[in-house]
This record gives C-alpha cells, structure tokens and sequence, in this order.
C-alpha cells in the first residue's frame, strides 16, 4: 500500500450540499469508465450473494448511509506490488501484472443533492460516495450518474517479488 | 454494531480466510471493471488489522 499522506480523520465529510470538494479523490475502475453505474451486493452491506445487482432489481434494494462507492484519496497501490514503466521493464511478465485505471471526480461542481462524500479511513485512505437518507439503489445511481468522472492515469503494477 | 470476541483459534481461521480471498483477488487477470483494486486495498487492510489484533500489536 502506498505512504500515506496526510488523511483527515475517519468522519470528515469531504463533498456535501455544504461542503466543496477541495482534493482529488480517485476510484479504480475500468479503462473506458469509471464504473459507477452499478452497485454490487457487498457495496450495500448484503454478505450472502455475490456479484453486481441486476438493474432489474435496483428498485428493491436500499442505499443508506455509509454505503455506497469506493474511493481514494491517493492512488493506492496493493501491498507487495510496485508501479513498473513498462517501457523501461518491457520484459515483465504480463500474467503477473494488473493495470489499475484510476479515475477522479472533477472538482467545482455541487454534489447532486442526496448524496455526500465521507471519508471513513477503513483502509486508510478510503472514502465512501455515499446517501445522505436511506434511497432505493436505482435512485442512488441516478443521482451518481450526474457527478462528473475524468481519467487519472493508469497505474502498471506488478508483485515485488 | 456488536462488538464481539475471538478466541485465537477463531482468530486464525478468519486470517486463513482472508489470506485465500487475497490470494483469489491478486489471482484475477482480467477483472475489467477494476472491483478487485478496491477489495484487494480493504481485504489486506482487514487482515492487517486481524493480524495485529490477534499478535496483540498495533495495526
């Protein structure tokens, strides 16, 4: 896991109706979006199914607070995995490496209103796009759809040893 | 919350558990959606701190 900097304390509300958004915040998604168009089962505390809830059922499962979408305040990198170049390691065993593509919420935009962004610390680091009242999930993810996403870069990372 | 309590057998075979789950997470090679970062990042974190727990250390 990369050094932490300087993380508020675990509460802190980082994006709120009256709070602006002041640092970068960065989520791990694809490399074409930053998937936040859907939620998985263990995104809303439900522990007995895997996978991402079907849009089918997005009206019959709740948002409430504290969960909801993952984020960072750095670009956290797994422990025992290093960021390679790959232009400077070309010889790296593909198999053994993960391309994290980071991507951030752009700064100076209102959140939409329902939503805040908590910094709750587990892992270090982590924070939480989360409901400001419990919400249907198909609600939550309308209102998300509205926060703009932009790319952060890519990250190559590979094990240490 | 509850809070509850472990006794070390208990303790170890929530670590192993999460060292398999770890293991599956670095495993994945072609995790599209980017998920396995966020769950990797909390899963060693939450060993970490089981660990920590159970040597009676800070995590």
């Amino acid at each position: 896991m990369s050094a932490t900097t300087s993380f508020p304390k675990p509460g802190t509300v980082l994006w709120a109706l009256d709070v602006d958004l002041e640092r970068e915040v960065f989520r791990s998604g694809a490399a074409s979006k930053p998937n936040v168009e859907y939620l998985r089962y263990i995104d809303i505390g439900i522990d007995d199914q895997d996978g991402r809830i079907p849009p089918d059922q997005s009206d019959k499962f709740m948002v409430s607070p504290g969960k909801g979408i993952s984020l960072f305040l750095e670009r956290m990198i797994p422990e025992g995995m290093v960021v390679v170049d790959p232009a400077a390691h070309p010889h790296v065993d593909k198999k053994r490496t993960k391309k994290i593509h980071w991507w951030g919420i752009d700064q100076k935009h209102p959140i939409p209103s329902g939503l805040q962004l908590i910094y709750d610390g587990q892992p270090p680091g982590h924070c939480t796009l989360t409901v400001t009242r419990e919400i249907p999930i198909a609600a939550f993810l309308s209102l998300v759809s509205q926060i703009p996403f932009s790319q952060r870069g890519i990250d190559l990372v590979a094990p240490i040893y | 919350m509850a809070t509850l309590e472990f006794t070390d057998r208990e303790m170890t075979y929530l670590l192993v558990a999460l060292r398999k789950y770890e293991e599956i997470l670095l495993a994945l090679e072609d995790d599209e959606a980017g998920d396995s970062v966020s769950d990797l990042l909390i899963v060693q974190a939450l060993r970490k701190k089981f660990k920590a727990a159970k040597d009676g250390t800070d995590a």
